[in-house]
């Protein structure tokens, strides 16, 4: 594998993702390509150019995962359709965050009940001619 | 100018624009007469969302957090900022951990450690390490007594939730204060909230949030919302350039880098702004594996990838 090749760079980004899911956590080498003496060859999206870094810096994620969580305001739209299917990632054992499980407890929630466990759904946009009122892109 | 255009225009939402938490802000409503309370009432809210969570403010409340203690332990934050950090810990939950709030260290790593409208467009080479954020599991939080621990190194930013949040709050206080439909905007995230103008609430997504009379670059479309709200995440905004790297604001917390460019662009529509947001920033970290799991959501998104084709899913308007 080439390591300076983004594509290569993204197929083991997704490949220590799927590790992760899972949690088969696995520590050392190799999760991010090849590491050799200690280092790490990797290259940026878009970049033509290589950095390095250390191994003792290159990690294969010990930490990101579903744990606690809370209630969220946001409150659905109304006569928006029931939410979708559950999100992926459910809590994970023995999180340490008190707030897990709590979806009632809201103490602040200005927008109600997106408490929900999953990502609440909405109608499609519909097409629409002449030129948008605002834009969304990224900022 | 014709009686129906007449009628039409006077139909249309009024609106009034400004820059505030290091964005470009939109409000629009549909009764004119109450753009200007609205306004009010807008500035005074993000004004304490700023104070709350500003990641760039040491003075504010999420700031101080980071501050030296003599005692180790729980802090109690304010209410705003504990309905903020509920939001981010929901993200992550539903997300999987793609949209992680503790990538405070990551994103300041990487040169992002100020307004960006501060960050250097370019600069020289920073050290690029691939190191996993501490993880949001390590947050300790009770939303009810809004205690919160974190552990030592770990830093808290909310940027990826906060303004689609504050979106979704101003939305729905300002429809129930002014008695009409109002349209918030916080660059690329937007909550509507109230009676909808005929034909419902028309937004131009496209790579970069900038003002509706000017050309888009890249794709676009116009599609119209009549509730809830729509994000669009990209990563063709907010870049900067260290060296040889472009680097952009969406980190994968899992590398604590910018994640690859798959898709370059994702708007999603949901229940609520940061539902929406919350899934088009997991979509681009996600890669590949979005439109399949956006669909299994059931959330309607435009996708577009790196050459700039385009690609929808769950009902959103398909582009010939």
């Amino acid at each position: 594998m080439d390591s300076r090749d983004p594509r290569a760079v993204s197929a083991v980004v997704d490949r220590e993702r799927a590790r992760q899911r899972l949690r088969a956590v696995t520590v050392g080498a190799g999760i991010l390509g090849v590491a050799v003496a200690g280092a790490v060859a990797f290259n940026l999206p878009g970049s033509t150019h290589t950095s390095s870094s250390s191994a003792a810096g290159t990690s294969s994620g010990t930490s990101a995962g579903p744990a606690s969580g809370s209630p969220a305001p946001g409150s659905p739209a109304p006569g928006s359709p029931a939410p979708g299917s559950p999100a992926p990632g459910s809590p994970a054992p023995g999180s340490s965050a008190s707030g897990e499980g709590s979806d009632d407890s809201g103490t602040t929630g200005s927008a109600a009940s997106s408490s929900s466990g999953s990502l609440g759904s909405s109608s499609a946009p519909a097409a629409s001619s002449g030129s948008g009122a605002v834009t969304s892109g990224g900022s | 100018m014709c009686p129906a255009e007449a009628a039409s225009r006077a139909a249309d939402p009024a609106s009034a624009d400004w820059t505030a938490l290091g964005t470009q802000v939109w409000l629009l409503v549909t009764d004119p007469g109450r753009l200007a309370e609205g306004r009010r009432l807008l500035e005074a809210d993000l004004a304490a969302v700023d104070a709350a969570c500003s990641r760039f403010r040491p003075d504010s409340e999420l700031m101080k957090l980071d501050a030296p203690r003599s005692q180790p332990g729980p802090v109690q934050v304010s209410a705003l900022l504990a309905e903020a950090i509920a939001v981010a810990l929901r993200a992550a939950r539903l997300t999987d951990g793609d949209v992680d709030p503790t990538v405070g260290d990551a994103m300041s790593a990487i040169g992002y450690d100020r307004d960006f409208a501060l960050v250097p467009a370019a600069g020289p080479p920073v050290k690029l390490s691939v190191r996993a954020v501490p993880g949001w599991r390590q947050v300790e939080f009770d939303e009810q007594s809004r205690s919160l621990t974190l552990p030592d190194g770990v830093h808290l930013d909310l940027g990826a939730t906060a303004k689609a949040w504050a979106a979704d709050r101003s939305a729905a206080r300002l429809a129930g204060a002014l008695g009409c439909g109002v349209l918030v905007g916080l660059g690329g995230d937007i909550s509507v909230a109230g009676e909808p103008p005929a034909g419902g609430w028309r937004i131009r997504v496209q790579d970069v949030t900038g003002r509706p009379e000017d050309p888009p670059r890249g794709p676009s479309a116009v599609v119209a919302i009549h509730g809830g709200g729509l994000a669009t995440s990209s990563t063709t905004a907010r870049r900067w350039r260290r060296g040889g790297d472009v680097l952009h604001h969406i980190l994968d917390p899992r590398t604590g880098l910018p994640a690859p460019v798959y898709w370059r662009t994702v708007s999603v529509a949901a229940a609520t702004c940061v539902d929406a947001n919350t899934a088009s920033t997991a979509a681009i970290i996600r890669g590949r594996e979005a439109p399949d799991w956006l669909s299994n959501l059931g959330l309607p998104a435009r996708l577009v990838d790196a050459a700039g084709n385009v690609r929808t899913v769950s009902g959103w308007p398909g582009e010939t």
